[in-house]
């Protein structure tokens, strides 16, 4: 077997990890941002699962200074100070590595990639195939014909490997040697090497052409004519010593190769938990350490939307379905609920261990006892069990109550929808009793159930997940994760009631009410309790107002709205579909004619052969992990402008996603009861406080084009007395823009018109 | 045009800058960076804006609507200017996002409770971007319009007295009502 080194850049792959994932940054239960921990986790990972080395090592600067910085005091002098997040996660990030017994290795007075250089070399004479893991292009002079770069996937884009033949290309050179001559007349801005002032890339390559090396260069500079003459023998003395400063030592006593210590080896279970569970790296954990992927109570639970946690950053389709996984959130595609924060192992609190009375109210009298006592309160912590996560498809199980912490009651439903209704008609008075204040956890979600019932609360709504909703807009705020982040306490998980989720989850309905009493009674205790918590943080933060004049309030609203649903045009859609396979059949007939050849034209590999082997037209064209050629949309729309081929595959595509994604799947969405969609809205997800809505996405209907336009005809009145009418505010954000900014110019150009 | 209207407008409020607007729009750097100097002269104060909100972010921790909904960035005194860069730019778009949100919000809550009062047939159904989309009774329909535009126009007053306007259409269908 080929034995195959995988040597890594540790730094330049931290930094990287760190800002690929900026924007959605990973805070820990305790608020550590662990973007840094995680992203380089993930790509060891992907690095040891993917590639199989069969050798590995992780190399690390040192903070002693180095014969370059004796030698130049400015070199690496304009880097930006190290953020806090990064120097405090390489303790961390050593662990992991430590426990995975993958060797950590720094010598003082040496970079990483004077380390790097010199384990490559001696591991190529001992017959390895060895690979440099870093996005550094200094890394090109290494390499040789079993010594390339692994340059690792960034930003959605594939990893890339680097042999002689790519370095060369890169930078227009003819040996990889030329990499430290082309740096020293060119300089390196991130290294602050300075290079010949004025001398760039392409004239650094055009001289090396004529002349060969950096020294020959400088030794010809009389013949260079012109201006750059002058620049070229004006900078000697900066070219020298900027090839100097690139120039990576391969020659270090310190650096060993050890065939037997590089080896991959069992991993350090312990260890790795430890430092994980710390990190709360929930989801590695689990696919690391062997315990199987679980589902998270949440997702088959609405009280508090960790499934639209896990969406919220994540691009989808009209359904709310995830369509595209960023490369940034790698955690979302293990574990829907995103990974973290969830069941962080901080919370040693549970309900075998915190005293708690849980009361199963399931006779006439226990019930008419409950419903004397709910009678007098003035808040009530209600929630309800059903037998499914649409609100709108599923059946009462059971109802639970709370008003005091520690104490709650379960009352479970009959199957019968009559008798269900005849037993919710004694807790009328109380839903009707406008002077109680209803307390819940995604309470839209119980109000429409109810609603299907035939039943509404008449008083107030307080909503747990909105409180953490205006108090910490960027957070997590599944039951689960509040419950583990606020209270210390692990809530019992649905599993254990109905099972793993898959087609094999059980039904609540099948599971006895004693069992279930505990898991839905906890769940009105727990709500009740965050609300003690969420009350005095709500005046602190001083977010009272938009959270009891906005988000409170538009529960109803958005519980009616759901409700209501709207009817779709199923004959227009069908309609629309064939004509839209016609279409695309016709630009894809067109694409066979162009290519003078028949082939899938759904398969990504077939299509990246015809335009690139067979028309070759892009002779750089990139290949991606599984070695055939991108075809990308980004990819085809750059090349559409100049060739008609490409229109026609893009308009295909277009085509055939519209129908399979919008036009063939919105009748599939529409309630066997009602005959029409009822949109889910998340009210809770996006931290600048809109909306979003799911099943559908009403806000991933294409507008842009007139094809994407016509799915607005889809929805239609509810019947020949109705009309479709839209209202919609004209030019809002720049009139709030003009108002919030004061500006004269800007105000006057809305005010007088 | 209009899209570009509306990039130019919004690229240069959260400061995007000429490379970012350049590539938005497929126009020439020099054009971007010209773009965006006539548009600060014509509207000297939204620099000034931006600039406010940044320093109130730095000092308080957070930036908030209208209706006090917040936002907290805690990366805007980051010494790293990548990650103060994230938070500058929505320190500027959440206030100006959130408002409109808040805006929404509480004009479905108001024509809620209005279609309520008049116990009309018609209902709201649905909510997206910047509209409201409605099941209107034929024989409501010229009752409802002007109930809706008014709680559209008077849901959350903007300072300095700007107005805001809502536009009103029916059809058969959503594309034709829109």
């Amino acid at each position: 077997m080929q034995k195959k080194l995988f040597l890594l850049d540790a730094f330049a792959l931290v930094f990287r990890a760190y800002y690929a994932l900026i924007r959605n940054p990973r805070v820990t239960s305790k608020g550590r941002n662990t973007n840094a921990q995680f992203g380089f986790t993930n790509t060891l990972i992907d690095l040891i699962t993917n590639q199989k080395p069969t050798h590995m090592a992780v190399c690390f600067d040192t903070s002693a200074a180095t014969e370059r910085h004796t030698d130049f005091a400015d070199y690496k002098a304009n880097r930006q100070e190290t953020p806090e997040d990064i120097s405090s996660a390489v303790p961390d990030i050593k662990k992991i590595i430590e426990a995975l017994n993958i060797p950590v290795i720094a010598i003082d007075g040496y970079e990483a990639d004077d380390v790097i250089g010199a384990l490559a070399k001696q591991a190529e004479k001992e017959g390895y195939e060895v690979f440099m893991v870093t996005p550094d292009k200094d890394y090109g002079q290494l390499v040789s014909e079993n010594i390339k770069i692994y340059k690792p996937p960034y930003q959605g884009n594939t990893y890339e490997i680097l042999g002689p033949k790519e370095v060369c290309e890169k930078w227009d050179i003819e040996r990889v040697d030329q990499v430290i001559d082309i740096l020293g007349l060119m300089g390196d801005a991130v290294d602050n090497i300075p290079g010949i002032p004025g001398v760039g890339e392409k004239t650094a390559a055009k001289l090396l052409k004529e002349y060969g090396t950096l020294e020959n260069v400088l030794e010809n500079a009389a013949n260079i004519k012109g201006k750059l003459g002058e620049k070229v023998a004006a900078g000697k003395d900066l070219a020298l010593m900027s090839k100097k400063l690139a120039t990576i030592i391969t020659d270090i006593s310190a650096a060993e190769f050890h065939e037997e210590n590089f080896r991959i080896k069992e991993k350090n279970e312990y260890a790795l938990r430890e430092i994980f569970e710390e990190l709360e790296f929930k989801t590695l954990g689990k696919r690391l350490l062997g315990e199987g992927a679980q589902t998270p109570s949440a997702a088959t639970n609405p009280d508090g939307g960790s499934t639209k946690e896990a969406t919220q950053n994540v691009q989808m389709d009209l359904f709310g379905n995830i369509i595209e996984q960023p490369q940034q959130t790698p955690s979302a595609v293990a574990n829907p609920d995103g990974g973290f924060g969830n069941n962080s192992f901080t919370a040693d609190k549970n309900i075998n261990n915190t005293p708690h009375n849980y009361i199963l109210a399931n006779t006439q009298q226990l019930i008419t006892d409950l419903t004397n006592k709910l009678n007098n309160e003035k808040e009530i912590c209600f929630d309800t069990e059903t037998t499914g996560i649409d609100a709108n498809n599923a059946e009462l199980v059971g109802l639970s109550f709370s008003v005091k912490k520690g104490e709650a009651y379960y009352v479970p439903c009959p199957p019968d929808k009559d008798e269900c209704i005849k037993l919710l008609h004694k807790f009328q008075p109380l839903f009707n009793n406008k002077l109680i204040t209803w307390i819940g956890q995604n309470i839209k979600y119980d109000m429409l159930m109810l609603k299907w019932y035939g039943f509404e609360l008449a008083g107030n709504i307080f909503d747990t997940m909105l409180a953490h909703y205006v108090i910490e807009p960027d957070g997590k705020r599944s039951m689960d994760a509040l419950s583990e982040k606020y209270l210390g306490y692990a809530t019992v998980h649905i599993d254990e009631l109905i099972g793993k989720k898959g087609k094999n989850q059980g039904s609540m309905r099948d599971v006895e009410a004693e069992k279930i009493k505990d898991y839905a009674a906890e769940d009105a205790d727990i709500t009740l309790q965050l609300q003690h918590v969420f009350l005095p943080q709500l005046k602190e933060k001083e977010v009272e107002k938009i959270f009891y004049e906005v988000e409170n309030p538009l529960v109803k609203v958005l519980t009616a709205m759901e409700f209501e649903g709207i009817r779709i045009d199923e004959q227009f859609l069908n309609d629309y579909s064939k004509e839209l396979e016609r279409e695309a059949k016709i630009a894809e007939e067109s694409v066979y004619k162009q290519a003078g050849v028949r082939f899938n034209l759904a398969s990504p590999k077939q299509l990246g052969e015809v335009l690139f082997d067979k028309l070759q037209l892009d002779p750089k064209a990139k290949k991606t992990k599984t070695g055939q050629y991108a075809t990308g949309e980004d990819v085809l729309l750059k090349l559409a402008a100049q060739n008609k081929i490409v229109d026609d595959i893009l308009v295909f595509r277009e085509y055939t996603k519209l129908k399979s994604t919008y036009v063939d799947a919105l009748p599939l969405m529409i309630n066997k009861k009602t005959g029409r969609v009822h949109t889910s809205y998340a009210q809770a997800v996006a931290v600048t406080g809109r909306l979003s809505s799911n099943n559908p996405n009403l806000q991933n209907i294409p507008v842009r084009t007139d094809r994407g336009k016509e799915i607005r005809k889809a929805f239609i009145p509810r019947d020949k007395d109705h009309v479709l009418v839209s209202a919609d505010y004209s030019q809002i954000e720049l009139r709030i823009v003009a108002a919030i900014s004061g500006d004269v110019n800007m105000c006057e150009a809305f005010t007088y018109r | 045009m209009r899209y570009k209207a509306k990039s130019v407008n919004f690229g240069i409020i959260y400061g995007q800058g000429a490379f970012g607007l350049a590539e938005n729009l497929g126009i020439p750097r020099a054009e971007a960076k010209e773009i965006i100097d006539n548009y600060k002269k014509q509207f000297p104060n939204i620099q000034k804006y931006m600039d406010d909100t940044i320093n109130f972010c730095k000092e308080n921790g957070y930036v908030e609507t209208l209706m006090g909904r917040k936002r907290w960035l805690k990366d805007i005194n980051s010494a790293n200017f990548t990650v103060r860069g994230f938070a500058e730019r929505n320190a500027i778009n959440s206030p100006i996002q959130g408002t409109a949100a808040d805006m929404i919000k509480l004009a479905m809550i108001k024509i809620h409770k209005e279609f309520a009062t008049h116990k009309f047939k018609s209902k709201m159904l649905l909510q997206v971007h910047d509209e409201l989309v409605f099941d209107a009774h034929k024989d409501e329909l010229e009752i409802i319009k002007p109930v809706i535009l008014n709680c559209m126009q008077t849901a959350l007053a903007l300072p300095n007295s700007v107005p805001t306007d809502a536009e009103i259409g029916e059809g058969k269908n959503w594309l034709e009502a829109h």
